[in-house]
């Protein structure tokens, strides 16, 4: 085999390691349940000051990626706000996270919404890569160790909060 | 000059100064298309230019347009943007720290793909030159043994 030979064989070769490192390694990364939430330094919406994931270690967080122009992320909103008052203080929250939204814009839903759990601002939305959303709204259940309980793509409805998230939250508690 | 005449004269002026202020606090510094082919839309993946429909390009565009009510620049927006979404909304990359890469690389790509060229083609006609005294016949002409032949093919397909 010539030098010329040699060259396009290892060539093809590692083109085709590439690909079959690529469909291999596609979507292994998905968040599973069990494995630890990532808890990124964050903004506070209301720009006071910054927080993290890992400030609510020891509570059960539900944390809510929504932004401001998504229709579903409207129709959650009062549900995920009556859960809250059911159940903060007792050892849970959610906690929002306004994903690549203006502040200006993510403010006015919460006024509009009345939201009253902690809101944090991911502006660039790479907390939302950190945590491979595919899309918005989608929520996270995170237990007392910051490990992933639950996690729900799309909006949560009344029901979906009372007999997914309820049993959980409700058994430490 | 009288002394009428230089109090008509400075009147005028600081007119002219102050209607030159307020056009230039009215009249929008910037404008929507311009702005719009310069930034992205993160949601859609593409530039705020190109993403008609998605609700994201939407409130974008109206951020956008409230600055430019409020009289803002170009670059102010653009600042506002990148203080939102980081820098990645930015559609052309800043000519600063790592962005700088998008600059210098194709240009240097450029640079390479041109230099090697000339250099090929110096090699290529060194070579031309140098091969002709050889003794292969030059590429496209045929030996009489392959002439021979071809005759011979096309008598026996003549019709």
């Amino acid at each position: 085999m010539g030098a010329r030979s040699f060259a396009i064989t290892l060539a093809l070769l590692a083109l085709v390691g590439l690909l079959a490192f690529g469909l291999t390694t596609k979507g292994s990364d998905r968040l599973a349940v069990g494995e630890p939430v990532p808890d990124s330094d964050l903004p506070l919406l209301d720009g006071a000051g910054s927080g993290s994931l890992a400030d609510y270690r020891g509570d059960w967080v539900l944390v809510n990626v929504w932004a401001s122009w998504c229709t579903p992320c409207r129709d959650e909103s009062p549900a995920l706000q009556r859960f809250h008052e059911q159940h903060s203080g007792a050892g849970f929250t959610v906690l929002g996270v306004d994903t690549e939204d203006t502040t200006e814009a993510g403010l006015e839903f919460v006024d509009e919404f009345g939201l009253t759990y902690p809101q944090f601002h991911d502006g660039p939305g790479e907390y939302r890569d950190e945590l491979e959303t595919t899309g918005v709204p989608e929520s996270f259940l995170v237990d007392p160790d910051g490990e992933l309980a639950l996690h729900r793509p799309g909006p949560v409805t009344e029901q979906y909060l009372a007999e997914q998230v309820e049993p959980l939250i409700g058994e430490s508690s | 000059m009288g002394r009428r005449a230089l109090t008509l004269l400075t009147a005028l002026l600081a007119c002219a100064a102050l209607s030159a202020a307020v056009a230039s606090a009215q009249e929008p510094q910037t404008s929507l298309p311009d702005i719009e082919d310069e930034v992205m839309c993160p949601v859609c993946g593409v530039s705020l230019e190109l993403a008609t429909e998605a609700p994201q390009a939407e409130q974008m565009r109206e951020f956008i347009r409230e600055r430019i009510d409020g009289g803002q620049s170009k670059e102010e927006i653009k600042d506002a943007l990148v203080a939102e979404f980081g820098s990645e909304v930015l559609a052309i990359p800043e000519g600063e720290g790592f962005d700088l890469a998008a600059w210098l690389v194709p240009g240097a790509a450029i640079v390479f793909a041109g230099a090697a060229i000339f250099v090929g083609l110096r090699r290529w006609r060194r070579a031309s030159a140098a091969g002709g005294g050889s003794a292969e016949p030059p590429a496209g002409e045929l030996d009489s043994e392959e002439a021979e032949r071809l005759e011979s093919d096309l008598a026996r397909y003549e019709l």
